[in-house]
């Protein structure tokens, strides 16, 4: 056996892979550019949503109510995990407040509950509070509805609900350390009071400068705990140990598989309207929650009517709705949009220079976008608010604008062309970090392909969740960063485009803005109306500065059984209270028979 | 016999702790901290709050000790069998863990039956018909086999079946004790792809044992007296070929927990490698160290068995 | 016997005797020869290293040229295999993926191959406590199912094409290197080492002139194994999405975005054919290579008492040719 020939075969194999190496950096950029569609475009069945009527129905008891969800529960006690990751709370435990029922879908559909962050006053009703009063800012004073009583199981034993209860609770939250509220929000806690003043009167007190963080916190958004159960387990953190006074009881968890929940036959609340009004809730025998953190597994499952509800991407819901056409659906545009952020503090950075991000937006063309990416099915107005019923004070549509505002949301790259070239940059090298999914990174690479026309060589430098969460959270980019906005129901902090928060990740700071947030703090959690007023007189302002990229931001749909009934399509009955449609639900079950026999 | 035994477990402490090390410092290596993933679903306000908010958690989690403090706790806690807390959900790690392990398991035995019914036979049946039609067909069955991405398998089974006949696996899991049949349907898809994977890997080692054992004397000695094929291959041959397929077996076992992460993510099993993965995505360090630690002991004692069971069989190794 | 009859049997046994070529030649002829499943296999790798090198000349349009075509058009003579969601051609991201796959292949199994060899052969050559102390470390990694490691690791280095190929070289390397341990200790004790080591040949000199060649064998054999096993392990974290990341299209990662399967098949099927047909062709390659190399599948088959029909078949045809002539 001679050496040579292996030396030989083996140093050729060494330089294939150097050669590879050298070739490897070519292939990274896009060659040409194709951004004139050629062939045929799938057109998408795009239409307004439909408007579900009220239900006509008397409501049947019994049924279980399955849901599909991606992510595990992450824990069961508020103190520990947050409001929006202890999803089963919202059907075991009620806040003081909630949305109006009465005044949604199922009533006079003023409202159709679909953004999760929902937090105004003016649309909220008693919970567990019958009314409430503001007598002045600073002061709120809750009525505690009574006969309400806590679930029957032991160490709570099913006794009333007292104003104490209020107290104990929201001053535990305020002040246990790992508590969301006391965490993010410690001026707020320590500038506020909470009392009891009578068997069923709770009075909070708070300076005014955090008025307006504690009408958010605290009224819906603070679940209401009974005091026996820290006192005799320390937590609420372990399943079996959770009590309130929900319309569920959590009477099963598998971790990483299921959640069951079972009726509460003590629950207070009679159905407020509808054919059903004056009936004990809630209608559901049990509830049950599949955690499916496949996509493809979790829409399988709705299409063998496994699952009665599952949340939808818009590419599935048009093959759902022509393949599946009994099956119900709703969509909306949600509050969390994702937007190209970039780094408007820098003086040497081009992305300081306003006509520089004017050419950026000019020269992406939305209609494309929206009507071959997404098929017709997004919307482009979606920053920094969105569009839905209870916020239509606070919007303003893309034809509302002044025109100069219109012009920059017009595809014009010989326009943009020239605009960088005025600022001096008739050629352009930018980064943007993103999180290294395919949703992510082809929207990325369709942006790269139409600034590639004008001059700007995007690179996508995608990085995994956890690196890129943390650029987001410590606005630790150098450029640019693909990442979402915060929820609607904090548009009165204007934190978009305002203050230190990761949500404004261009590093916005301007005197003019400053102003119009000033002025809105004064009527935080007293005049809604006159906040979304100034919102809607400083948009035209915020719009022309260009200090993010929109998208283009798809419908988001739920699809349901046809046999859940005086269900609409909401996502919570309560400001981030997930998973509570089957509140007020009830099941056909001669329908479900009917259709899928059993 | 028993002097061996003893010397293996010894030898396996030194690595045992090798591997406590690896794994306590290879995940704090990992970029992107767990508490910068916490604090992005809190809102501060202002810059202050936010560090304010970071201090709590890093208290609050234990992370604000030096390395070799935090590692040694850890340890401490490893040995007396406390794996502690998720950071994230707060829930006992020993006791998850201990609730994953049987479904992790049943994927894994059930996986190995099959793959051993489907290698052995094929493996027998190459050796013996060597280089004829029968041997062609039955590798390049087999390497098929093998050659299938597992994970490409399993989406195909749950997207199409269900728009073509209605049908999709179970959406939740069915515990052995609720239901066995149900149990036993929801295990054997994913279980078959797995077992089909795997076969590759033990049909080579049996055809490649097989053959060897065939050139053996005593084989031809059998030849030559005259005895029926049957008679040779399965009471002279095999038997000494099937020793080292225990050996198999314990090399199968890592390559088993590791490629059940992919079933139980696409038939959404709650399992050891589902565990990890959320954990890994999450960077929960108490679980992905609990969870390695687990697992590398598990396939340290399993070889062990394998050795000594192998050495049992086999009297010309156990006094090495 | 005639003086012409002698001169023609001397021609015909010098005939008989076989031409030795070198190495790897006569491996080349031996497979094409007696291992037809295995020459198929070899043309299948060899396609795929065509097929990665030229990809630029062979691929219509770029991998990451967006709206060639409308999004998920159906196959057709302008694409061989159809478009994605934004439009581009899948029939060019395929072949791209030859190249990925390619790179990953071969890297990963020639970083594996060196790094096998290293610490086999001075783990298995020096022997005693650095043995011990190697064998020990090896143990260490090797509790650790692959998938584990592979995920913790590309967790800390973050997704790329080159951190998975390095990572997964240094995790068959490790593997690899028992065998190549037993091979080298077997080889240890033969007298021809004995012999160098007699007339004072240094270590270096008999590791490489002596050890390695004749270790070549099971070498070879790893290499094509973990070829194929980088492949699919590759695809399999792409999968996850710890691999390589989008747009570089990754085999397994263009089988991750489940969410367009169900309308374009396209998308679900050519990806996962092209990688059955690739790790297929190099197990086959690499069993054929197994057969001719192990020492201990030579001289004598299965049946028989140890020779298939066909060479019986040759060596009859043979020996009748010679006693023909005569």
């Amino acid at each position: 056996m001679k050496k040579h020939p292996v030396w030989l075969v083996l140093s050729v194999i060494i330089i294939l892979i150097m050669a590879l190496v050298s070739c490897k950096q070519t292939t990274t950029t896009t060659e040409g550019t194709g951004t004139t569609v050629k062939g045929q475009i799938i057109q998408r069945v795009t239409e307004t949503p439909p408007v579900i009527p009220p239900s006509v129905e008397t409501p049947k008891y019994g049924g279980t109510f399955v849901y599909a969800r991606e992510t595990d529960i992450q824990g069961f006690d508020e103190a520990f995990t947050q409001h929006f990751l202890a999803d089963t709370l919202h059907s075991t435990n009620e806040e003081l407040l909630s949305h109006d029922w009465t005044r949604g879908p199922a009533g006079t559909a003023e409202f159709d509950y679909q953004l999760p962050g929902i937090n105004r006053l003016d649309i909220k009703a008693g919970t567990l509070a019958e009314s409430w009063e503001i007598p002045e800012r600073g002061r709120m004073i809750f009525h505690i509805r009574q006969g309400v009583s806590f679930q029957n199981k032991p160490p709570v034993n099913g006794r009333e609900l007292v104003a104490d209860d209020v107290v104990y609770s929201l001053n535990r939250l305020m002040t246990e350390p790992r508590s969301y509220i006391k965490a993010g929000y410690p001026a707020m806690c320590a500038a506020t009071t909470v009392t009891a003043t009578g068997k069923y009167k709770v009075e909070i007190k708070t300076s005014e400068a955090e008025f307006g963080n504690m009408t958010s916190l605290l009224p819906d958004f603070a679940n209401i705990i009974p005091h026996e159960v820290i006192e005799t387990y320390g937590d609420m953190r372990d399943w079996k140990n959770a009590c309130g006074t929900g319309p569920f009881i959590l009477s099963d968890f598998v971790a990483g598989s299921a959640v069951t929940l079972t009726r509460n036959s003590n629950y207070w609340r009679t159905d407020p309207v509808g054919p059903g009004k004056g009936n004990k809730l809630p209608y559901l025998d049990s509830c049950k929650m599949l955690i499916i953190p496949d996509m493809s597994a979790r829409y399988a499952a709705l299409r063998t009517a496994k699952v009665d509800w599952c949340g939808v991407t818009w590419d599935e819901a048009a093959n759902l709705r022509k393949n599946y056409p009994t099956l119900k659906w709703a969509k909306f545009i949600h509050d969390t949009v994702y937007v190209i952020y970039m780094r408007t503090d820098k003086a040497d950075s081009p992305l300081s220079n306003l006509k520089v991000r004017q050419a950026l937006t000019m020269g992406v063309d939305y209609t494309t976008l929206k009507d071959v990416f997404y098929g017709g099915d997004a919307q482009i107005m979606c920053w920094p608010v969105v569009q839905s019923k209870e916020y239509a004070g606070a919007y303003v549509p893309l034809e509302q604008y002044p025109q100069e505002v219109q012009d920059l949301y017009k595809y014009q790259p010989e326009k943009a062309r020239a605009l960088l070239a005025e600022a001096g940059y008739p050629s352009l090298k930018l980064t943007i970090v993103c999180y290294n999914t395919p949703t992510q990174v082809d929207v990325l690479s369709q942006v790269k392909a139409f600034w590639e026309k004008i001059g700007v060589d995007l690179t996508i430098d995608a990085k995994d969740y956890a690196v890129w969460t943390a650029a987001m959270t410590r606005r630790s980019y150098d450029q640019m960063l693909y990442s979402y906005t915060s929820g609607i129901g904090t548009f009165w902090k204007m934190i978009n485009y305002n203050g230190t928060s990761q949500f404004n990740g261009s590093y916005v700071n301007d005197p003019k803005v400053l102003e119009a947030y000033t002025e809105m703090q004064k009527y935080a959690g007293i005049d809604e109306k006159k906040m979304d007023e100034i919102h809607r007189n400083i948009l035209p302002y915020v719009l022309s500065q260009c200090w993010v990229i929109t998208r283009t931001t798809p419908y988001t749909y739920y699809f349901w059984q046809p046999w859940v009934k005086n269900y609409y399509g909401q996502t919570a009955n309560g400001y981030y209270d997930y998973y509570t449609a089957h509140n007020y639900a009830w099941i056909d079950l001669e329908l479900r028979k009917q259709m899928i026999g059993k | 016999m028993s002097t061996y035994i003893i010397r293996r477990l010894i030898l396996i402490i030194p690595t045992l702790i090798l591997v406590t090390i690896i794994v306590f410092l290879s995940v704090r290596f990992i970029p992107g901290s767990v508490i910068d993933l916490m604090s992005a679903t809190m809102p501060p306000d202002v810059t202050a709050d936010a560090e304010d908010a970071r201090a709590y958690i890093k208290n609050v989690l234990g992370l604000d000790v030096p390395l070799h403090v935090q590692y040694a706790r850890w340890f401490r806690g490893v040995v007396t069998g406390d794996l502690g807390d998720s950071l994230w959900t707060g829930r006992d790690i020993t006791r998850e863990i201990l609730n994953r392990i049987p479904i992790s398991l049943e994927l894994g035995i059930l996986a190995l039956i099959t793959s051993m019914i489907i290698a052995v036979p094929i493996g027998v049946y190459s050796a013996v018909r060597q280089d004829t039609i029968g041997d062609y067909i039955g590798r390049s069955v087999a390497i098929f086999c093998i050659s299938l991405p597992g994970f490409w398998l399993g989406t195909m089974v749950v997207v199409f079946p269900s728009v073509w006949w209605g049908w999709s696996p179970s959406a939740q899991y069915i515990p052995i004790t609720d239901d066995l049949g149900g149990n036993l349907l929801q295990f054997i898809i994913p279980a078959v792809i797995m077992g089909m994977v795997m076969s590759g890997t033990t049909m080579r080692m049996t055809r490649t044992m097989m053959l060897e054992v065939l050139r053996q004397d005593y084989v031809k000695t059998a030849w030559a007296k005259g005895l029926r094929e049957r008679s040779v291959v399965v009471r002279h041959a095999m038997k000494n070929a099937m020793i080292p397929v225990v050996t198999i077996i314990g090399l199968q076992v890592p390559v088993l927990i590791g490629g059940s992460v992919i079933m139980e993510r696409i038939f959404n099993l709650p399992g050891i490698g589902r565990l990890l993965l959320d954990a890994l995505g999450q960077r929960d360090y108490p679980v992905i160290s609990g969870v390695n630690v687990v697992m590398a002991t598990a396939v340290l004692l399993i070889n062990l068995v394998v050795d000594v069971v192998y050495a049992y069989l086999d009297p010309r190794i156990s006094y090495r | 016997m005639t003086e012409g009859a002698r001169v023609a049997g001397s021609t015909e046994i010098s005939k008989a005797i076989p031409k030795h070529y070198p190495f790897f030649i006569d491996l080349l002829i031996r497979l094409v020869r007696q291992k037809p499943l295995g020459t198929v296999g070899g043309v299948i790798v060899l396609v795929l290293f065509l097929v990665g090198i030229f990809a630029p000349l062979l691929a219509p349009f770029g991998f990451n040229e967006i709206y060639v075509g409308g999004p998920l058009e159906q196959p057709s003579l302008n694409h061989l295999m159809g478009t994605d969601n934004i439009g581009r051609d899948l029939f060019s991201r395929i072949v791209y993926g030859a190249r990925i796959s390619m790179y990953v292949g071969l890297g990963a199994s020639t970083i594996g191959a060196f790094l096998a060899t290293a610490i086999g052969t001075i783990s298995g050559y020096i022997g005693g406590k650095t043995d011990i102390v190697i064998q020990r470390l090896v143990d260490a990694w090797m509790c650790f199912p692959a998938l584990f490691i592979l995920l913790t690791v590309m967790a800390i280095v973050g997704p790329g094409l080159v951190q998975v190929t390095v990572v997964l070289g240094i995790l068959y390397g490790i593997g690899s290197s028992r065998i190549v341990r037993s091979t080298v200790i077997s080889i240890k004790n033969n007298t021809y080492i004995e012999a160098a080591r007699a007339i004072g040949c240094p270590v270096s000199k008999t590791l490489l002139r002596h050890v390695l060649p004749n270790i070549m064998a099971p070498i070879i054999i790893l290499f094509t194994i973990n070829m194929g096993a980088a492949i699919l392990a590759e695809a399999s974290i792409s999968f996850l999405g710890f691999g390589i990341p989008p747009p570089t299209p990754s085999w397994g990662g263009m089988l991750s975005e489940t969410r367009f399967m169900l309308q374009a098949w396209w998308l679900a099927i050519w990806p996962g054919i092209a990688l059955s047909i690739v790790v297929y062709g190099i197990n086959m390659l690499g069993d054929a290579l197994r057969d001719l190399l192990d020492p201990r599948l030579r001289g004598g088959l299965g049946r028989y008492g140890g020779v298939s029909k066909k060479l019986i078949k040759e060596n009859k045809r043979q020996i009748a040719r010679a006693t023909i002539k005569n």
